[in-house]
């Protein structure tokens, strides 16, 4: 009788303190879940626009959703409200895009709000939507049967193949602006998707040729907001000055003045901070690539030393070439985004202790002496 | 039924009660303190961890056969200290107890059920711990032993894939500058290492062995230092100084964005849900400790045998009142985040720190000057 009023007491309590639904409230079915995956945002007056996408299922279409809302929350409150969906399922949000004028507004709310919420994830890559809206990508991007969520899977595994522009985290660019005061984000441009249906193929039913999305360079972050973009090319360096070099293609002329197309496929860089009584003056940037032939015009084979030390010449100028502009807009934004400020601590951590001025105010001023040294590498049957 | 246990069994129980406050407070704090040089407070830490291993060995050494903290603490505190003493003791334990309970229930709303009431949570957690202080201390130090290979199993799986991808630019270099730093955040590791270790003079009054060894002591500490580090490297080491600092839970964040063999991902749930261990046995720990003490206060004669359960003989009636008393003080205690936040960086480590080495070692000296 004793156990029984015992449990009946703390049945009772439990029930008068905790209410009811204090578990219930999280506990959703799994047939009910939308899963989301992709993410949009874009500034408006007032307030943002927010832009959903479920991945394609198998007989079914591509779910896409879009609101107005005054914040982040009051959109996606909106969606939920005036959505078919039972339960829309955020925790497998995988990427976010974001529109150019959010961006150039500035992202710190954007990333406040990652960072505050129980559902998002701090390690999802970011975009921002080269020209364009988020929005109009995640709503437009696709066919029928494949959205935004499909092809930005391939995107994603195409820029970490090519390291051209690596994929940058809410939780990687947090931390760039908080120690560098800017950092990099992967934009991306949409056009025509390369699948075409012909308008015989549009009249029996099928699906008009879709838009899609791809990698297009880095956007530079200074203190959050959006100040410029480097272009496709000019990644290739900033893969080379973080070291993260992959897969990227250079198209050059060999001697006689036909294409030639080369692969990078490794290499690195290593920085040197030059110092002059006690005064940061320049860095010494030494650079190697390595890459493979992947196309030569007209002739298909090298005639021998002379084509070749000729073919790593121009691959060196070229990258200089890239180097040179990846760290001018550094200079001249006075935006540290490729984290040069750490490799000349690590380097000279005394030196950087006793240095008077912040580094992005001496950035402008430095001497820059960069080396590149290639090397061609045999990676198929033809010489 | 013999009630005792080894000192490597509560050992084990002593690190399984370190895992709630390392996580819950040490990556942040450090960082925001000592920066990127946060990772290494806890080996800076460790002279002094050793200090507190001596210290406490000290104190070991004056428990008599079956006696337990609360009785040593009437007895070294005599006629003039003896009952404050308790009194004190007991409403440390009261305090501590209804805080764990608290913060136990906020990181389960704030990592896995947002929205939800914590007042669900801590009311039963609050039951579940009475149950066990209740029972015999032999089931938790067992209990300890038991879910030890378990946390440090996930544990170091969690800590080897977060280390894996760590940039080494987060945690180097470290230079003289740091060193100021480093000195102001040692209370931090040894309010862990300390405040786990001394709970588990609780408890020591049932060893089969006379007192556990100082170079026991001192290696434990060793492993809870180096186990403080590797959490901090692999925290700051993903998410870096500034952002760990920012963040109230930064390794169940750490947790939210690891994805192993690239297919399970998302596990916070059930890391989260793993850390009510530590809380529970942390919680129960102190109601058995806080209950003994009130009872010996009330001039009854407690003892560690396992009797049933609403058996109310020798003032046991007191086990439930201080339970309940627990849970009532977690339901009001620091209602508003930023009073918790102020409450777990602030008043109990400070307190932790204060009964360790002020009031412990204040008993230990009137007990041998009388």
């Amino acid at each position: 009788m004793r156990k029984l009023l015992a449990l009946l007491l703390c049945a009772g309590e439990l029930l008068l303190f905790a209410g009811p639904d204090g578990l219930r409230r999280n506990y959703r079915e799994v047939e009910q879940l939308q899963v989301i995956q992709t993410m949009g945002l874009d500034a408006q007056t007032g307030g943002v626009t927010l832009s959903l996408a479920a991945a394609g299922e198998d007989g079914g279409g591509v779910s896409r959703m879009e609101a107005d809302g005054v914040s982040i929350t009051a959109a996606m409150d909106r969606i939920r409200s005036y959505s078919y969906e039972e339960e829309l399922f955020c925790p497998h949000i995988g990427r976010l895009l974001l529109g150019e004028k959010l961006a150039e507004q500035g992202i710190e709310n954007t990333l406040a709000y990652l960072s505050r919420s129980p559902e998002l994830r701090l390690d999802m890559p970011l975009f921002v939507v080269k020209g364009g809206t988020a929005a109009e990508t995640v709503m437009g991007v696709g066919d029928g049967d494949r959205g935004i969520c499909d092809v930005m899977r391939i995107v994603e595994q195409d820029v970490k193949r090519r390291g051209e522009s690596g994929l940058t985290t809410a939780a990687q660019i947090l931390r760039d602006t908080a120690r560098c005061g800017s950092a990099l984000i992967c934009a991306l441009e949409t056009g025509e998707a390369s699948e075409k249906t012909d308008a015989a193929g549009e009249e029996a039913g099928g699906a008009p040729a879709g838009r899609s999305v791809a990698p297009m360079g880095y956007a530079i972050l200074r203190e959050g907001r959006l100040c410029r973009y480097l272009t496709k090319e000019q990644g290739i360096a900033v893969g080379f000055l973080k070291n993260r070099v992959g897969r990227a293609t250079v198209e050059l002329r060999d001697s006689y003045g036909k294409p030639a197309v080369l692969e990078i496929n490794g290499g690195g860089s290593r920085i040197r901070p030059v110092w002059k009584e006690g005064t940061l003056r320049g860095l010494q940037i030494e650079c190697d690539a390595r890459a493979s032939l992947l196309e030569l015009g007209g002739r298909g084979a090298l005639r021998g030393t002379e084509d070749t030390d000729y073919l790593t010449a121009r691959l060196e100028s070229r990258l200089a070439e890239y180097l040179s502009e990846a760290l001018k807009a550094s200079k001249e934004l006075k935006a540290d985004y490729l984290g040069l400020a750490e490799k000349v601590e690590r380097a000279a951590p005394a030196a950087w202790q006793n240095l008077e001025q912040d580094f992005v105010d001496l950035l402008p001023e430095l001497e820059l002496e960069i080396t590149v040294r290639a090397e061609l590498n045999q990676m198929s049957d033809m010489k | 039924m013999q009630q005792s246990y080894n000192t490597r069994q509560l050992l084990s129980l002593g690190a399984v009660i370190a895992l709630a406050p390392a996580l819950r407070l040490f990556p942040a704090r450090a960082a925001a303190i000592a920066g990127r040089a946060g990772w290494l407070t806890a080996l800076a830490a460790l002279p002094l961890a050793v200090f507190w291993a001596k210290g406490f060995s000290l104190l070991l050494k004056r428990m008599q056969p079956g006696e337990q903290l609360p009785d040593l603490l009437l007895r070294l505190g005599g006629k003039r200290f003896g009952k404050p003493a308790l009194a004190a003791f007991t409403l440390w334990c009261l305090v501590y107890a209804g805080f764990v309970l608290r913060s136990g229930a906020d990181r389960l709303v704030g990592t896995v059920y947002p929205g939800a009431s914590p007042l669900l949570f801590s009311q039963l957690m609050g039951l579940i711990a009475l149950a066990a202080a209740l029972s015999s201390p032999r089931t938790l130090v067992r209990m300890g032993r038991m879910l030890l290979p378990l946390l440090f199993g996930v544990l170091g799986a969690l800590l080897f894939c977060a280390l894996l991808k760590a940039s080494p630019g987060n945690l180097l270099p470290v230079g003289a500058e740091s060193v100021l730093p480093l000195a102001k955040a040692l209370p931090l590791p040894l309010d862990i290492c300390a405040g786990a270790g001394t709970a588990l003079c609780f408890l020591a009054g049932g060893l089969r062995e006379k007192e556990p060894r100082f170079s026991v002591l001192a290696m434990w500490s060793a492993g809870i230092c180096a186990l403080l580090t590797l959490v901090s490297a692999a925290v700051t080491g993903q998410l870096g100084a500034d952002l760990t600092a920012q963040l109230a839970r930064p390794f169940f964040v750490l947790v939210r964005t690891l994805v192993f063999f690239r297919t399970v991902e998302r596990v916070e749930a059930l890391v989260v849900m793993l850390w009510i261990f530590p809380d529970f046995l942390m919680t129960a720990l102190f109601l058995w400790a806080g209950q003994y003490s009130l009872r010996l206060l009330c001039g009854y004669h407690p003892d560690t045998a396992l009797h049933p359960r609403f058996d109310f003989s020798e003032g046991r009636v007191l086990i439930w009142a201080f339970g309940a008393a627990a849970t009532v003080l977690s339901l009001f205690l620091a209602p508003q985040p930023a009073q918790l936040e102020r409450w777990s960086t602030l008043y109990i480590p400070a307190a932790n720190l204060g009964f360790v080495f002020i009031f412990l070692p204040f008993i230990y000296i009137v007990g041998r000057d009388n």
